[in-house]
Parts: structure tokens; sequence; C-alpha cells
């Protein structure tokens, strides 16, 4: 049976399917593997309803470091990815990705000021306000990046895709230099956190950032949710999406700004992790559909599934040590981008539809 | 009933619009002719609401048009633009049900499906309906887009409101026969309390199918009115700087222009 003749129901359900089976696996591989009897028996004693004595040590590292990060592995991956439907459905382009547009470089720049100059204001690090400060700072540089980046390239008219690349790179250039500064200027265990960070890590992952990023993430993508028939409007162009009853204006700053949120608190909790937005799309596009209803909801189930995926490998390889997400997922996405440029280069040949 | 009094639309210097006024009254299958940048899209994009003019004033029926809301619109005003290029490949029914987006919330109901399923049928596109948007040609392509105005303006029993149907070259790309079955097609559902407004280049189409004709030049209107007291011999050479013949069709009577 093809893969296309799927229903998007029957789609939905084999990749909920796949993540959860991701989910399983990435619980039970790790520095220290678990059985599955060992998983069940912490599961019931961590909701109460058992209280078998297992190792204390297997307890507290899979309720307290490998249970959150793997949650939170999935939930960043469903938020990056559905981000990436978004960004290439707004700017008409499929090789837009958050990394691309400034936006995880501005969500990273602001972080680094937290972390740099963070410490020297009082009041940030002690009162509740501390633990917003960083994905709100994130959030408002990585906003500010993006929408730069997009007039920039809107100037004309209507988005110029070359123009956009370029003012992407320029921003891109513009936000990593201010994070170099900040990590010169910063005091060693600032500085290696910083760099850390802008390879993305979940090794930080605790239930405080779960919990702050899930109800974002699905609030966001109920919401992107919301855009998809506009969205898909827009593949047509911008004046048919206003021929068919939406504000074509008020789209692009609601867009924009679903975006940047759901791309800076991932980015705020566990750095950057560039080209899931980018790959996750694009195997769903070629697979089944380009209609945003479809991309929206088996992104984020997909995005969820290959995130936790590379996050166990990078927990694996080099165990006891960890690898730094961000590598895995760059040497995975750059040959799928360059791929997609060559076939993107061949149907330019033939007429095709990416002009 | 369509009525625009004093429209002008200037970019920078150049004046695209000057001073047009206007009545388009349902029933009354109206096109527009004109030479190249004489301003036909651009009177089309001012009556639609994609651009607003500098000056005058733009009623549907007693509503002016920027005092209706968006999605209220988009049940009564289709517009098919010129050729459309998709930067991501859609299948043909997914295009086609895009004009049924005012009416459903998330997901198409079944009667949605249906009219798309007819208005493909009603430009001969029906068996195309799984096919790759991309992998069409460029009259097919004009035939689905087509399909899709007429889902989005497709009536219900009872619905007896007036529509507005704007079209911006929708044969250009079309074979003869398709040509004259689309304005077979367009003419009929005029006469069901629709404003229909089209941009052709082809005169004897015009004077075979419409009811009135407008005729532009350099922003301005030529003529309004029966299309033989508006394409004159004076007229069209005036406007064309072309010498017409005029010619009696043999069968129907009907005038007939060669050039």
């Amino acid at each position: 049976m093809k893969l296309s003749s799927l229903t998007p129901g029957n789609w939905y359900g084999l990749l909920a399917l796949l993540l959860l089976i991701c989910i399983v696996a990435a619980l039970r591989i790790g520095a220290v593997d678990l059985t599955f009897a060992d998983i069940n028996q912490i599961l019931l004693n961590g909701v109460g309803l058992s209280n078998v004595p297992v190792d204390p040590i297997s307890q507290g590292l899979f309720l307290q470091i490998r249970l959150p990060r793997v949650l939170l592995c999935a939930t960043v991956g469903a938020g990056l990815s559905v981000s990436g439907v978004l960004m290439q459905a707004l700017f008409r382009n499929p090789i837009v990705e958050p990394g691309l547009v400034g936006t995880s470089a501005g969500a990273a720049f602001g972080a680094a000021i937290v972390f740099v100059l963070g410490k020297n204001i009082n009041w940030a690090f002690t009162d509740a306000l501390g633990l917003f400060l960083l994905p709100c700072v994130a959030f408002v540089f990585a906003f500010g990046a993006t929408l730069l980046v997009y007039r920039i390239a809107a100037m004309s008219g209507k988005v110029n895709v070359a123009t956009m690349i370029l003012a992407g790179i320029a921003i891109n250039a513009l936000a990593t230099g201010g994070t170099g500064f900040l990590s010169y200027i910063a005091r060693d265990p600032q500085a290696r956190s910083i760099t850390f960070w802008n390879l993305g890590t979940f090794s930080g992952a605790d239930w405080m950032q779960f919990w702050l990023v899930l109800p974002v993430t699905i609030g966001g993508i109920l919401l992107a949710l919301r855009f998809t028939k506009a969205l898909n409007v827009l593949i047509l162009g911008e004046d048919e999406v206003r021929h068919l009853g939406y504000n074509i204006d008020r789209l692009k700053i609601q867009v924009l700004l679903l975006n940047t949120l759901l791309v800076a608190v991932g980015t705020a909790m566990v750095g950057v992790i560039s080209f899931v937005g980018l790959v996750v799309p694009h195997l769903l596009r070629l697979s089944k559909t380009s209609d945003n209803r479809f991309l929206v909801i088996a992104s984020a189930l997909l995005g969820g599934s290959l995130l936790t995926l590379a996050d166990t490998v990078a927990r694996r390889l080099v165990a006891p040590a960890e690898f730094p997400i961000g590598v895995i997922t760059a040497f995975v996405g750059a040959p799928v981008f360059i791929w997609l440029l060559v076939r993107n280069a061949r149907s330019f040949q033939r007429g095709g539809f990416y002009a | 009933m369509l009525r625009a009094e004093h429209l002008s639309f200037r970019i920078g210097q150049q004046t695209l619009i000057d001073d047009v006024s206007l009545t388009l009254l349902p029933g009354e299958f109206t096109m527009v002719l004109g030479p190249n940048g004489a301003g036909k899209s651009t009177l089309l994009k001012l009556l639609t609401g994609t651009e607003t003019p500098q000056t005058g004033q733009i009623w549907y029926g007693d509503q002016p048009l920027n005092a209706i809301p968006l999605p209220t619109l988009a049940r009564q005003k289709a517009v098919l633009s010129q050729l459309l290029s998709l930067p991501f490949d859609l299948n043909v029914t997914d295009v086609v049900m895009m004009g049924r987006y005012p009416y459903f919330d998330l997901n198409p109901t079944p009667l949605d499906k249906q009219i798309a399923d007819d208005c493909l049928d009603s430009v001969g596109m029906l068996g195309f309906k799984n096919r790759a948007f991309a992998s069409l040609s460029g009259g097919e392509k004009q035939k689905v887009h087509l399909a899709r105005v007429l889902a989005q303006l497709h009536r219900q029993p009872g619905d007896e409101a007036t529509k507005y149907l704007f079209l911006d070259e929708p044969i250009s790309a079309l074979d003869i026969h398709y040509q004259h079955q689309i304005l077979g097609l367009v003419s009929e559902l005029a006469t069901h309390n629709m404003v229909i407004f089209v941009i052709v280049h082809d005169i004897n189409l015009a004077l075979q199918y419409a009811k009135t004709v407008i005729l532009m030049d350099q922003g301005r209107l030529v003529g309004m009115g029966h299309p033989n007291a508006v394409l004159t011999e004076s007229a069209i050479e005036s406007v064309f700087q072309l010498k017409p013949y005029f010619m009696t069709h043999p069968e129907t009577g009907r005038r007939v222009m060669i050039v």
C-alpha cells in the first residue's frame, strides 16, 4: 500500500504510535539502561499506586532526569516542526526554517544576554520572574530578528526569496556576533554554558522546564490549526487570502508571533536545534500533501519522534558523556537540506513549481 | 448591484485609474476591453477591494465595500486572478476546496465535497480530481481555478442574495471549444442574480456574450453600454489604433469584427 493513499487519520495514528515507541525506547536506553519491568514499577511508584522498593538510584534517575528530559524533547521537537510548517507557509517557500530567518539566532542572543548580564540584575533571579525572564527575553529578540528579516524581504511588496536569505544571513551574523561578544566578556562557566547552548542540549532538562514548554507548545499547535486554512490559501497568493475572507496583514503578524513563541520557548530551555523545522515538514510534504491542516498535526507528531530519537543517540553515542544534540540534527539535516536543493534545481529545469 | 463613484488610483506620479464611475447590475454579463495598460486589472482590484482608491467610494448593494467584514464578503464575491503559480504542490481537489473555506470550520462537510465535485464537473475537470495541480497544463489550471471560484459562490436552495464574480482573463489559455463552454457557463450564471465582471481581449467574444461592454483606455472609461453601441468602428480605431471591419454572421446575424 502506498503511503500517500493512507487517509490523514491513518497517518496521525501511525505517527502517534511512532512517537510512543520513540518515547518508550528513549526511556529505556541511556547511560544506564532500564528494563521494562523497572520502568513499569517506577511509574507505578511515582504516581503512588504501589510501593514496591526499586533501586533508589534508578528510580531517582528515571523520575527526576530521564522522564522529564524525554518528554521535554518530544515537546520541543513538536514545537520546532510546527514552526517550520508555519514559516514555510508564511514565506511561501519550501526551504525556510526558523534557523534561516533569524528566529533561532535572535533567541540565542537574547538568552546569552540573560546568561551573562542577568546575574548582575538582582531582582531577575531572586523573585518569581527569574524563571520567565529567559524565555521572555529570548522571545523578544527572536521576534525582533524574524520581523526584521521579513520586513526587509517584503520591502518590494511581495516576499523576495533572495533578499530574505541575504537578510537572514545578515541578521544571523549580527546575532551570532552579539552572542560571541557576550561569551568573550563572560566569565568561564557562563561562556561554557553559552557554547553548549548554541549547539543545543537537553542535559539540563527538569520538570519545571517541561511544565513551562508543554502548555505553550500545545496551545501554540492548537492556535496554528486555526491559521491552516488561511495559510493554504496563501499558497495561491496574498490577494487570494483576502478574496477568501482573511485579513492578510493580520494573518502575517499573528503567524509570525505564534511561530516566534513556539521557537523561543523551546530555544530558551534547550538551546539552538537546527534543521528539525526544515526536515520534518518536508518528509511529510513528499510522502503525503502540502495541505497545512495535515502538516501541522503530522509534523508535531513526527518532529517529537525524531528529536526524541536524536536525543537518545546523543545520550548513548559516547555514554556516559554526552553529545550536543544540535550536532546530530545538523549532521542528519544538512544532507537532507542539500538533497532538497538539488531536487529544487531539477524541478526548476522542468519549469517546476518551486519558483 | 455594484456602484462605484469617482474612483481614482495613483501609484507615485502615475495615474492608473482616473475618475471612473460605473454601475454593474446583476443579470448583465459585463465584459471589459481595452489595450494593455489601460487599467482593466487595476479597476478590477479596486472594485474587489484588493487595492484602495485614493478617492471615490464603492458600494455593494447598499453597503460601502470597506464596511463589509471580509468573511461575509467572501461568501458574496469571488475573484479569479491571472494565472497563479503555487510554491507547494496540492491536489486538484484541495485547490477547488479552498473555494469552500468560507463555509466550513476545519474540515469540509460532505455537502462541500459534493459542491467541489459538481463545480469541477461543470468545467469538465472532474476526471482530474486526484491529479497533482503542478502536473496540469496552463488551460487545465485555469479551469481548476474557475471551478474554485464557482464553488465559492455556489448557491444553496433558497439563497437568493446578489453574488459578485470577477474574472481576469479567465479564458486566455483555453482552446476555442472551452472558451465558448466557459463563457456560456458564466453567462448562464449571470441570469441568477449575479454581477459578473470579466476582462477579455477578444472583441468577437464580447460581441457574442456580453450584455454590457466597458471600453477602457489610459485609466478612463471610453464607453459603457450595449456592445453594438460601444464597440463602434471609430471607438475601436481610436483605442486600439487599428482599423476594424464589421461583417454580419451568416447564421445568427450578429456583428463580427475582422481586422
